[in-house]
């Protein structure tokens, strides 16, 4: 007859293989720190070099050169940010996996990324869109509406801390609607601060 | 004692069983190649273990393309995850009882 430890061993190992097989859990805490520091950056060069402005664009639309070079170079900018961010995130991941002796791309990977993929491409497309039309003042609440449901959609998949994060975002892209003069300030909070926080705990909860 | 011991099923005596079924219960559908990477184990091993699982009515299979390569998946039935459910009962159950004298 079997021991006790056995039946405990059977139902650790059971419980292991349902989060390994279904979950993505190789995602790094440090490269959401190094997301949110990119954002910030990404931020301050908006304000500083680049006098970003949702509001004066608007109004600047008709004066051309000015608002169209800004707007190019956001476009840049945000193009920069999403390589730099999912690269570190890629990069961390390998790492992480590695010393742990997984694989990254298991079914759960393939599967997060693909529902990933609907929600993020909507949004760029939508973001693309805005500009060409004109609407420029949506920019930033859009990205951070549409990065929200992203994170949402991911959270049950990956780390459950996602989604608050993810509902955060959401929230903080309804007030970048709502008080557009401090959209930009509110962009920095989700895709900087949020990130360094939600890094931070991811690393100091279960990696360490 | 007795009762709970015979709850056990016979089809998931193995560990290589036990993982199996964990991963497809976690998962709707899951490849060959997706179960062997996560489970570790050889082709043949997994083979024989989804065919046994498979005769007892506990996993189906769907066989597909994509493109020109032909891949199979694999699933738990309703069957399957009962007695799933139902052994880790009893393994919960055991471990109960035999924590008391």
């Amino acid at each position: 007859m079997k021991q006790q430890t056995d039946y405990h061993a059977d139902l650790q190992a059971i419980r292991s293989m349902m989060q390994r097989s279904s979950k993505f859990l190789s995602l790094s805490g440090w490269s959401g720190v190094m997301a949110g520091i990119y954002g910030l950056l990404a931020a301050y060069i908006a304000q500083q070099q680049l006098g970003f402005d949702p509001t004066s664009l608007e109004s600047a639309k008709l004066s051309g050169m000015e608002a169209y070079d800004a707007l190019r170079g956001m476009m840049l900018l945000a193009a920069i940010l999403l390589v730099l961010s999912i690269g570190t995130a890629a990069w961390m991941a390998q790492q992480k996996a590695q010393k742990l002796g997984e694989v990254v791309w298991t079914a759960a990977s393939r599967r997060l990324l693909a529902d990933l993929a609907v929600p993020l491409l909507t949004g760029g497309l939508l973001l693309l869109a805005l500009a060409w039309l004109g609407y420029h003042v949506l920019l930033l609440p859009a990205s951070l509406l549409f990065y929200g449901l992203t994170l949402y959609q991911a959270g049950p998949v990956t780390y459950t801390a996602l989604r608050i994060l993810g509902l955060l975002n959401i929230a903080l892209g309804f007030l970048a609607l709502l008080i557009t003069e401090h959209a930009l300030l509110f962009w920095a909070v989700g895709f900087g601060l949020l990130h360094i926080v939600y890094g931070l705990f991811i690393h100091f909860r279960y990696e360490k | 004692m007795k009762q709970t011991l015979a709850q056990l099923h016979k089809a998931f005596d193995s560990r290589v069983r036990l993982g199996l079924m964990a991963a497809l219960a976690a998962n709707p559908q899951l490849d060959f190649n997706s179960l062997k990477e996560v489970l570790d184990v050889t082709d043949g091993n997994l083979a024989s273990h989804l065919k046994g699982l498979e005769k007892e009515g506990f996993v189906q299979v769907e066989k597909s393309f994509v493109g020109r390569k032909p891949n199979t998946s694999y699933g738990i039935t309703a069957a399957g995850r009962l007695a799933f459910a139902a052994h880790i009962q009893a393994l919960e159950q055991l471990i109960l009882s035999q924590k008391k004298p």
